[in-house]
């Protein structure tokens, strides 16, 4: 043992060995041996992690070329006739508005909101965790239960917000019951209850931020909207390009929010105003029965989501050097 | 001099006062759809939409009728465990292939991390669709096999476990492997122990991640007694004629009110969980 110490060596030279036992394995060099263990380690979880996400993506892809039913499982080849014909259908078309305009009204105002609380939270010093605490509750708490109590206050007529519209004496609306007010008000839901993660993403962005550079810019006299734009708005493009990002691709993907608030029992009612594409998808795949249709819908859908993520990257990272 | 400075001290103090007050707004805003939620489910049935905020005929009828109907508290247990078997798999797979990723070089490995990082892009819409075929052709429909299928091993425990692995030094490796430790010692006996506060953060979301989990065990269960919490909760008003909405009320805070606390005890780590987050892009 005292021989193998001494010509210990950093672990990259093919010199260090291990204490040999006399199993065959054991004679191999040892940089060999623990490649060898890499995939032992790597083989079961990787191709487990490949088969659901790849292999699931991959199938979703060839589903949208065959006629599927869900229940029959015939299946046979279909080209691209649930293709054909999507870009012309009203309900498609409208599904694909619906969700960037739930994104469009979603990710402008939970990135303000939530940096701007996370400026003033980062700027007290009493009650910094407990404000913090509050805003943050909504991300532990189910989407599920938050669309029942919003559900609940936008009910018409007998609704907590029915209320609040005649204290305010302007005309009752229908929030959920409306073609026009529905989108917004799930929107403002699914707001309501994401502020408090982006918020928390802010202030780790800010607390990056060395204290220095302010201590300096005050010293050369900077007000605090000169300091604000100078130093916190370059130095959080990074944070600020990912909550956009995240908050994008997540504003794209809301699915229990309107499964659970939508009129005509969750699927993307009234008049389809709330319809968007990942309840299209769920709808074929799983009630019009249509696999072949829906795993098309999901491939379209696929393609907006990785375009919105790259493209965003680049039109935000471009100017994040300093 | 000292009325200017005075005056700035007064300017300061109006700033901090109005910071204060649009906080505690908007405090109020977060906090009050609880307050709400609470006071209806102790309202007496057709008293609900009574616009005060405390009772005025205090009930606990709701809650009783869904603890008495037993199917909650069988969402509950069927919940806790999809939630530990997850748990326990994301956190020893997720471990082991982030010391991997950490600690090995070989071929192949930057192509597989990246493989791993990137699979958060497809989105699970699309997933969805394969996976339900899979546990059809499987006869796992309304299994907890079914729900957990796909929530083995996620991108954030192995991204997480990667991170902290890579601060384990190299040297304490080395030497252990003098002294006999095999390679899977050297991950069980020294990595995984010394990572406990990564692992934690890998634990309580995972956990959290599954317990609030709708979309996928909605589709993977059709049998009320395999749902898992939030399936029951989704359907609570259409289980029972006419809108309940004491007893939807007292069902989002029973399945609510226990992540909460959940998450007073874990704030640090949650809120670590989120920053870890940041740093990925």
């Amino acid at each position: 043992m005292a021989r193998d110490r001494a010509v210990a060596k950093p672990s990259d030279s093919p010199t260090l060995q291990r204490p040999t036992r006399g199993w065959p394995f054991m004679q191999i060099p040892w940089a060999t041996q623990r490649k060898v263990w890499a995939y032992v380690f790597l083989s079961v979880p990787f191709l487990y992690f490949l088969a659901v996400n790849f292999g699931a993506m991959l199938a979703a892809f060839s589903y949208s070329f065959q006629n599927y039913d869900t229940l029959s499982s015939v299946r046979t080849f279909a080209g691209l006739n649930n293709y054909r014909g999507l870009f012309s259908e009203g309900a498609f078309l409208q599904s694909l508005r619906n969700t960037i305009m739930f994104a469009v009204i979603r990710v402008p105002a939970v990135i303000v909101l939530s940096l701007g609380i996370a400026l003033l939270l980062a700027s007290i010093k009493r009650c910094k965790g407990f404000f913090r605490m509050l805003y943050f509750m909504p991300f532990v708490t189910s989407a599920v239960a938050i669309a029942w109590i919003f559900r609940f206050m936008y009910l018409p007529n007998f609704g907590l917000f029915t209320a609040v519209c005649d204290f305010l004496s302007v005309p009752r609306i229908d929030f959920l019951g409306n073609p026009r007010t529905a989108l917004p008000s799930i929107a403002a839901t699914s707001v309501w209850a994401s502020i408090g993660f982006y918020t928390l993403i802010f202030l780790a962005g800010l607390e990056d931020i060395p204290i220095e550079f302010y201590e300096a810019a005050m010293v050369d006299g900077a007000g605090s909207w000169q300091r604000f734009r100078s130093i916190t708005v370059p130095l959080l493009n990074r944070t600020l390009v990912l909550a956009t990002v995240l908050c994008l691709i997540s504003s794209l993907q809301t699915f229990t929010f309107v499964r659970m608030m939508s009129a005509d029992n969750g699927f993307g009612g009234p008049l389809g105003a709330t319809r968007t594409l990942p309840i299209m998808i769920y709808r074929e795949a799983f009630f019009s029965m249509n696999m072949g249709r829906a795993a098309a819908i999901s491939v379209v859908f696929f393609f907006i989501v990785l375009a919105a993520s790259l493209l965003q990257r680049r039109i935000l990272t471009r100017e994040a050097d300093y | 001099m000292k009325s200017m400075a005075s005056a700035y001290r007064r300017k300061n103090l109006v700033v901090e006062i109005l910071k204060y007050l649009l906080l505690s707004i908007g405090g109020f805003v977060m906090l009050f759809p609880y307050l709400w939620m609470l006071s209806t489910s102790f309202k007496a049935a057709g008293t609900w939409f009574n616009l005060s905020l405390l009772p005025t005929q205090f009930s606990t009828k709701a809650y009783e009728r869904l603890l008495s109907s037993g199917l909650l508290t069988r969402w509950y247990l069927n919940t806790i465990i999809v939630a530990t078997v997850s748990t326990a798999s994301v956190a020893f797979f997720s471990s082991l292939m982030g010391y991997t990723f950490a600690k090995y070089e070989f071929r192949g490995r930057d192509l597989m991390f990246v493989m791993i990082l990137s699979a958060i892009m497809i989105p699970t819409e699309m997933l969805i669709i394969p996976w339900y075929v899979a546990i059809a052709k499987l006869g796992w429909i309304d299994t907890f096999a079914g729900i957990l299928m796909p929530s083995m091993i996620t991108t954030f425990g192995i991204f997480v476990m990667r991170q902290f692995m890579a601060g384990v030094p190299n040297e304490l490796l080395d030497a252990a492997r003098i002294d006999g430790v095999s390679e899977f010692g050297l991950f069980w006996r020294i990595c995984l122990p010394l990572a406990r506060p990564a692992l934690a953060v890998v634990v309580i979301f995972n956990f959290l991640g599954i317990w609030n989990d709708f979309l996928w065990p909605t589709i993977a269960t059709n049998k009320e007694k395999v749902y898992t919490l939030q399936v029951g909760l989704s359907r609570l008003n259409s289980l029972e004629t006419g809108a309940d909405w004491g007893g939807t009320m007292a069902g989002a805070a029973l399945a609510s009110i226990p992540v909460l606390i959940f998450f007073l005890f874990f704030q640090k780590q949650i809120i670590k969980g989120v920053s870890l987050t940041g740093l990925k892009g």
